[in-house]
């Protein structure tokens, strides 16, 4: 199994819903799905792309409450470590679908800087970015409106809201054998 | 051409006087010697008896080789200039949290500490300087007497161990699945060897360059293992890691050079997935390309020129990988930062070449062991 339900939303995680909901939409851009692009143009930051509310959303503000709810509007956040003297390691996964652990959980995400370019992108950081064995952590979120986004942190960059993200994924999650 | 006929390099190969083996890497100055010999009041035993044998050695073929030495990138003049090469370590302990270096808890002078953890990390860095001087004339990590660093007790449950760029850091492991890492001497040996890398051929961490990185860190950890053992190749058991598994793990080891794939095989852990040919050569985006999964294969290459040889491993199959990262004579250059296995695996065998002749069974052996393994083919020269 890979979902892991009912994960309580963490302790103090909880900030504005409005605001996580927002954020979400608008960070997503990154990933955009290619079909997304078409209304969004772009999706500068501060856009307000849907977020799976074609349906049942039709203004151009963020969603804040109804559709979230809505059946399939399901938060899915896997963190799987690789890396380490032994190279595997193994993946957590936490699935929020009350609104509440959604957006909670959310706003953890949308404070993670996504945007910011992967060591692993720029070949020359691997050898100089010290050392060897380290951890390196692939976090992947799968939104409400069915994108998805990962990103590769390597352990020595893992601070801050990566690092709260990761720790309340392996806290809260299920745990898998390493893969 | 037979053995008789063997190129000059060969002068560089293992001298015997007698009955009494000299190491064909110790190189040092007499002066040198005789204060090594007495290392052994200072904690360094098997350092005093190889520059006691070294003694023994024929004085005008160890000249010889101090000139090859010269040219050698990897013992830089300061070796001969400065003073004697004298290990240097400062272990220091991290308090469980995960913030380096720590707090300084045993230096060079110091007595054995309180904690195990300490002592272990203290011991295996006097075995790792030790086999880099007897075997290579290393003077250390960098080559120039560079202090050894380790940090032990890093993080709460932490289940590895690393290279930071400057030390090596160790977990206590989840006690669970991983007891701590400093009771690994093979584990020691490979985060040090990190820094050998670093120094010399700079093996870019990724790929096929990173599981070269890795593979070298494993000889060398296996190497100083079965240095500080006195194992020859056909007695040792080609493990890394052994003795970190807690006993509820299905497992010997991390890895398993001379097979790789049979480590472990375990619930929480699954199946140790290291590639034991360039047919199981695993393409991935995890592990920074997956250098501790195809790192196997390179190992075991190594693993089989050791043992077809036989004896001490550093003496002939090590030398050669020794020379191939660091540069050697007849074969001036390290590896290349980016090196493929093909390439590695041709600087090998110039290696062997330059140091035991063209002819040589170490040059065969070598060159067999990466066709055992699917890195060299019918394409490459012999």
């Amino acid at each position: 199994m890979t979902t892991h339900d009912d994960d309580p939303a963490p302790p103090g995680a909880a900030r504005g819903a409005e605001q996580a909901t927002g954020g979400a939409a608008a960070t997503a851009a990154r990933d955009a799905e290619p079909h997304r692009g078409g209304a969004a143009t772009g999706a500068a930051p501060g856009s307000r792309p849907a977020t799976g509310d074609d349906s049942d959303s039709a203004g151009s503000e963020p969603a804040t409450g109804d559709d979230s709810d809505a059946a399939g509007s399901e938060l899915r956040i896997t963190v799987a470590r690789s890396g380490g003297l032994l190279g595997t390691g193994p993946r957590w996964t936490v699935t929020a679908s009350a609104e509440a652990d959604v957006d909670s959980w959310l706003s953890l995400v949308e404070s993670c800087p996504w945007d910011a370019p992967e060591p692993g992108d720029a070949p020359a950081a691997a050898a100089t970015v010290g050392g060897a064995d380290r951890f390196v952590y692939t976090i992947r979120v799968f939104l409400p409106s069915a994108e998805e986004r990962d990103a590769r942190v390597p352990e020595q960059r893992l601070d801050g809201p990566w690092r709260d993200l990761v720790d309340r994924v392996k806290d809260a999650g299920h745990a898998e054998p390493h893969r | 051409m037979s053995s008789s006929t063997r190129p000059p390099a060969s002068a560089l190969h293992c001298p015997t006087t007698g009955s009494v083996p000299a190491r064909p890497g110790f190189i040092v100055p007499p002066y040198l010697l005789a204060r090594l010999a007495e290392a052994d009041a200072h904690g360094m035993p098997r350092a005093a008896e190889a520059a006691r044998r070294s003694l023994l050695a024929d004085p005008a073929l160890r000249v010889e080789r101090e000139r090859a030495a010269v040219a050698t990138p990897a013992a830089p003049a300061s070796v001969w200039a400065a003073a004697t090469p004298t290990v240097r370590r400062t272990i220091f302990d991290a308090g469980n949290a995960e913030s380096l270096p720590g707090r300084p808890v045993r230096d060079e002078t110091d007595a054995p500490a309180d904690d195990v953890a300490v002592n272990e990390a203290f011991e295996g860095l006097g075995a790792t300087y030790a086999l880099l001087l007897e075997a290579f004339g290393r003077d250390s990590v960098d080559g120039a007497g560079l202090p050894l660093l380790a940090t032990v007790h890093y993080g709460r449950d932490y289940d590895n161990a690393f290279w930071d760029g400057e030390r090596m850091v160790f977990g206590d492991g989840d006690g669970e699945v991983f007891g701590r890492f400093t009771a690994s001497l093979s584990v020691i040996g490979h985060e040090l060897a990190h820094g050998v890398t670093q120094y010399t051929a700079g093996l870019v961490y990724e790929g096929q360059s990173g599981a070269l990185n890795e593979s070298f860190s494993d000889v060398l950890g296996a190497l100083v293992e079965q240095h500080q053992r006195g194992q020859r190749a056909e007695e040792a058991s080609w493990l890394i890691g052994e003795g970190l598994f807690t006993e509820a793990v299905q497992g010997r080891a991390l890895r398993s050079m001379s097979e790789p794939g049979t480590a472990y095989d375990d619930d929480v852990l699954g199946k140790d997935p290291q590639p034991a040919d360039m047919a199981g050569y695993v393409d991935t985006r995890d592990d920074n390309g997956g250098v501790h999964l195809n790192s196997g294969i390179p190992n075991r290459a190594f693993a089989l020129a050791a043992t077809e040889l036989g004896g001490f491993a550093w003496e002939r199959a090590g030398r050669v990988w020794y020379d191939a990262l660091v540069g050697a004579p007849g074969a001036p250059a390290p590896v290349s930062p980016r090196a493929t296995f093909a390439e590695f695996a041709a600087a090998t065998v110039t290696a062997a070449h330059a140091r035991f002749g063209a002819e040589s069974t170490e040059a065969s052996a070598i060159d067999r062991a990466w066709r055992t393994v699917g890195v060299r083919s019918d394409d490459d020269p012999r």
